[in-house]
């Protein structure tokens, strides 16, 4: 019998996973597909303090910036500060008055360890970035902490587990055990087909987008405003810095240098159909493509590798635009409508993951009469409980005989960890073999992701490595990838193969242009023989 | 400069055409921005039946210096290093085992650092290990590899590393990964025979593929011996009165000529690109076609199966040509009369599901390059 069972492996599933781990309680995590393979997976990845929200929802953005400074304690491996240009685009804007509002944010700057914004005339912005339109006067500058979503949640998952939690991954709940008004457990079905039941005391509905379908199941309701956000991802960092413009209809986007890549992003449409079926839009990619190239005019001669799409689990307003609904989140305690141990969370953003999780995880000590404070704010993810500084990385490297480069980035997803990936190498040297040069990811780090971390697909492993989301999107490494499933875990590469091939090509191919036709005719002829006769 | 015939690309079809031209007396130069499909091939050559088609590849053996082997009368089976048999007519000499005459006796296949997973292996009696290579190789390319090999003493090593690993004698043959020499190969893999006392052969190129390296290298020295020179540089624009081209640019030089070959692939070599509005060839503006219809304006997504596993119509559009080779637009009016194509720039050659890829290239290259006026 658990204590509590969390539905949902996005960032607040395993954010609150952890949380109720370290405080003692017998806790069990399901998530349908892999950890942060929902909305989390499909966000910009930034903690930040919410520069948007300070027009609609001033508290989202400070409790976001306070957060951001926790976070950056606890992982601080894992956060990479994004330095921005608001660009000013026409003569004659009113420069003051948005300064003024850079002042209002510059207020929480502290609390999220950023600088406060200055203004840069013309000549200085062509300095920083000289591929801008020549119709930009200048740029204000901010400052925001971007971060790996999918670690994030692996590194909470880790960590539950390592006090005591239960997982269940590609396992999906398909009904809630009620008896009497009051939850007993869950129903669950595995990958296999397999039905199983789960007993707990508390069952959290944190599905994200999918909260009002797992809701109906017990008879209650939350409502979302759900809000589809699409990206366009890049092949390399193709600016300096983040640039952050608008878009036809006076929102804001940006174009993000993101890890070994750029992100372009993000729309925001209110979304009716069903979160398990989501399509990127050629709509959506000119959109943004638009807007950007007014600023940014080579954006068309860039290669773009790929998209994404995701729901944002919104709060339900009426009437309000999409970009002013509310960033806040809520807690639904169903007990008022007559059931009892069932809450939903909804709402609130990556950037606030933690303070969510604690504030659910309070009432559910409350609920169950235990005492224990919470410690997520300064209890470091697993792998950040020291800092390694850039020249003792480069010893390392040189050390164990790999890349410093390679080793830097194993680092940064994995903190301290990479000792263990580094011992990993020394005691079987073939290990050091570089699968994907893009990132670039080792072969120790997917064998690393295989038995220590979950993965058990090659989607899985991209999401805990990066392996096959670089320039070459999977034409060399798919194959070795999938033969190291198959030594790990028995799995067919071929089948692995052709599924992580299909995703990335229905993801790419409506709208394939330019350079990144010639990568996918190269990965046709490569690749393509395995699907002959 | 002035010439009788520019080509305009060094693959396999440019490279045939300029040979065919050239032996008929004509000045020819090549001009080509780098290297395109042929010179990452996998070293089999896939056809399918055309009558012009022995007489050309007959006299490509003669001008390249290349050992190929194979039939044009059935496709035989080639080991890839992903495992696969791949069906094709001929290859070049170091991969080509006739497999009929193996029966049950054990063939040894060694994987560089990953195992070769043999499919279908049916009937064959197929054992999978990997090349005894050292931990510090592990992430040598193959080309380098290859190029370690032409020196007899890295041969000697390797060889003895085998031996010593495994008990050969009770194989039948022994297949590596193409990496045994780069320019020497024909000498090296007899060495290596003669040190372990049975057959080698090697599987087909992956990526990194050194068999497509050592076409490309050859296709270049026989352009050499028939001092056919080769300009390196991108065709950057082009002039022509009505419907004669009078040169191309390149390098800011403008090469005068009577006839222009176009050979320049599709979008992974250079030929055909698609820009923000449409789709273009690159050189001439040529208009492009797939199945017949023109295609310039299509949207990507009706030119895309959402299926990876499919054959996609996007890599099969091309130039459309009459039976001349003379590129037409969609009223079937030739556009440029002293233009020919061939190769992969033209419609219908789907280089990647046709399975006829190297026989269009050598069949549409002769005959692009008969100009005998
Ligand atoms: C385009 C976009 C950009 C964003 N950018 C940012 C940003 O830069 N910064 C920021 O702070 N926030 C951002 N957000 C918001 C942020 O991503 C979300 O608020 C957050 O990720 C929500 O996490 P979650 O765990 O609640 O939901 P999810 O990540 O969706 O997790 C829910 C999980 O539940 C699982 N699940 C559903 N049904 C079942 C079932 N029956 N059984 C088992 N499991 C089930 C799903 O598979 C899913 O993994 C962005 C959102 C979008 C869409
Ligand atoms: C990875 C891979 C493996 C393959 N394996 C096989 C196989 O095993 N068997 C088989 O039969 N086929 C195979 N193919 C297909 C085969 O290689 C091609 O069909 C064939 O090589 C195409 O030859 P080509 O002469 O038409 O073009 P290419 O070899 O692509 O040559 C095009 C040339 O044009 C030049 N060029 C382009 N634009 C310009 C410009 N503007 N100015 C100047 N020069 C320009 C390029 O630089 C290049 O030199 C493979 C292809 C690939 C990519």
């Amino acid at each position: 019998m658990y204590d509590v069972i969390i539905i949902g492996g996005g960032v607040n599933g395993c954010g609150v996973a952890r949380d109720c781990a370290l405080r003692g309680l017998k806790t069990l995590l399901i998530e349908k597909k892999d950890l942060s393979s929902g909305t989390t997976g499909a966000s910009s990845g930034m903690i930040h303090g919410g520069l948007r929200y300070l027009l609609h929802d001033v508290k989202t953005t400070k409790t976001s910036s306070l957060d951001s400074g926790y976070i950056q304690k606890i992982a601080p491996f894992l956060l990479f500060r994004i330095p921005f240009l608001y660009l000013i685009h026409k003569k004659g804007f009113h420069v003051e008055l948005l300064e003024t509002f850079f002042e209002v944010y510059d207020r929480y700057a502290s609390l999220k360890n950023s600088k406060k914004h200055t203004r840069l005339s013309q000549q200085e912005v062509f300095q920083l970035e000289p591929g801008l339109s020549s119709s930009i006067q200048g740029a204000l500058t901010f400052d925001e902490w971007g971060i790996d979503p999918y670690r994030l949640c692996i590194l909470n998952a880790k960590d539950a587990k390592a006090r005591g939690a239960d997982l269940l991954l590609h396992t999906e709940v398909t009904d809630i055990l009620v008896e009497e008004k009051i939850v007993r457990g869950v129903e669950v079905q595995t990958s296999d087909g397999k039905r199983h039941h789960h007993l707990g005391k508390i069952i959290l509905n944190l599905s994200g987008p999918w909260i009002p379908k797992l809701c109906k199941k017990v008879g209650v309701e939350v409502k979302l405003r759900p809000g589809k956000g699409i990206h366009l991802v890049f092949d390399r960092r193709i600016s300096n810095v983040a640039l952050a413009t608008e878009t036809i209809d006076k929102r804001s986007i940006f174009l993000l240098p993101y890890q070994n890549t750029s992100i372009l992003g993000t729309t925001d449409d209110d979304f009716y159909g069903d979160p398990d079926c989501l399509d990127v839009t050629q709509d959506e990619v000119e959109y943004l493509l638009e807007a950007i190239e007014r600023v940014f005019p080579s954006i068309r001669n860039e290669r773009m590798i790929g998209t994404y799409a995701g729901i944002r689990p919104t709060l339900y307003e009426w009437g309000k635009t999409e970009d002013s609904l509310s960033r806040e989140h809520k807690i639904f305690d169903h007990e008022g409508e007559g059931i009892k141990g069932f809450i939903t969370m909804a709402g609130g953003k990556l950037a606030s993951y933690r303070l969510m999780s604690e504030e659910l995880t309070d009432l559910v000590c409350k609920k169950l009469g235990i005492k224990e404070k919470c410690t997520t704010h300064v209890r470091p993810l697993p792998g950040g409980e020291k800092t390694i500084s850039h020249a003792e990385i480069i010893e390392m490297a040189k050390e164990g005989g790999i890349s410093a480069y390679a080793l830097s980035r194993i680092y940064y997803r994995h903190g301290l960890g990479l000792k263990t990936i580094l011992e990993m190498m020394k005691e079987n040297p073939l290990w050091k073999r570089v699968i994907c040069a893009s990132e670039p990811v080792l072969e120790a780090e997917i064998r690393y992701a295989i038995s220590q971390e979950w993965a058990g697909s090659i989607s899985d492993i991209g999401r805990r490595t990066r392996l096959g989301w670089g320039g070459c999107q999977g034409a060399d490494c798919v194959w070795p990838a999938a033969l190291i499933l198959k030594d790990v875990l028995g799995k067919d590469p071929h089948f692995q193969m052709a599924d992580f091939l299909q995703k990335r090509w229905k993801a790419l191919a409506p709208f394939l242009q330019g350079e990144s036709i010639a990568q996918e005719e190269l990965k046709q002829r490569l690749l393509g023989g395995f699907f002959e006769s | 400069m002035k010439v009788d015939v520019v080509v305009i690309g060094s693959g396999l079809s440019g490279v045939m055409a300029a040979l065919r031209a050239s032996s008929y007396g004509k000045k020819v130069v090549v001009i080509r921005k780098g290297w395109g499909a042929t010179a990452l091939s996998s070293g089999a050559f896939e056809i399918s039946p055309n009558p012009l088609l022995p007489q050309a590849f007959e006299l490509l053996k003669k001008w390249v210096s290349l050992r190929i082997q194979g039939s044009y009368e059935e496709n035989h089976l080639f080991l890839s290093q992903t495992g696969e048999f791949k069906k094709a007519a001929f290859a070049m000499e170091s991969h080509f085992l006739d497999f009929r005459t193996i029966g049950r006796k054990k063939v040894l296949v060694l994987g560089i650092f990953s195992p070769v997973i043999p499919r279908p292996a049916k009937d064959l009696n197929i054992v999978c290990d990997l090349v005894p290579l050292h931990a510090s190789d592990v992430n040598l390319l193959p080309p380098v590899l290859a190029k370690r090999l032409d020196h007899p003493e890295e041969v000697k090593k390797l060889a003895q590393a085998i031996k010593t690993k495994f008990n050969l004698q009770s194989y039948a043959a022994l297949f590596l990964p193409p990496i045994l020499g780069f320019e020497f190969f024909s000498d090296i893999r007899r060495e290596c025979e003669t040190i372990l006392g049975l057959p080698v052969y090697e599987m087909l190129g992956g990526s990194h593929s050194v068999p497509g390296l050592r076409l490309q290298k050859a296709l270049e020295s026989a352009l050499r011996k028939a001092n056919i020179p080769i300009i390196q540089g991108k065709v950057s624009s082009f002039s022509h009165e009505k419907k004669k081209i009078m040169s191309v640019t390149v390098n800011e030089e403008e090469v005068l000529a009577h006839h222009f070959i176009l050979a320049t692939g599709k979008f992974f070599s250079g030929g055909l690109y698609k820009g923000v509005d449409a789709f273009q060839e690159t050189v001439f503006g040529l208009p492009l076609f797939y199945e017949n219809k023109k295609i310039n304006e299509t949207p990507i997504r009706d030119l895309v199966d959402p299926s990876f596993s499919k054959k996609q119509p996007l890599f099969q559009c091309g130039v459309k040509t009459n039976e001349n080779l003379v590129p037409v637009n969609e009223y079937g009016e030739v556009v440029y009369e002293n233009l020919r194509a061939c190769g992969t720039v033209l419609s219908g050659v789907d280089p990647y599901r046709g399975g006829n890829c190297f026989g269009v290239q050598v069949v549409t290259g002769y005959r692009a390059g008969e100009i005998m006026t």
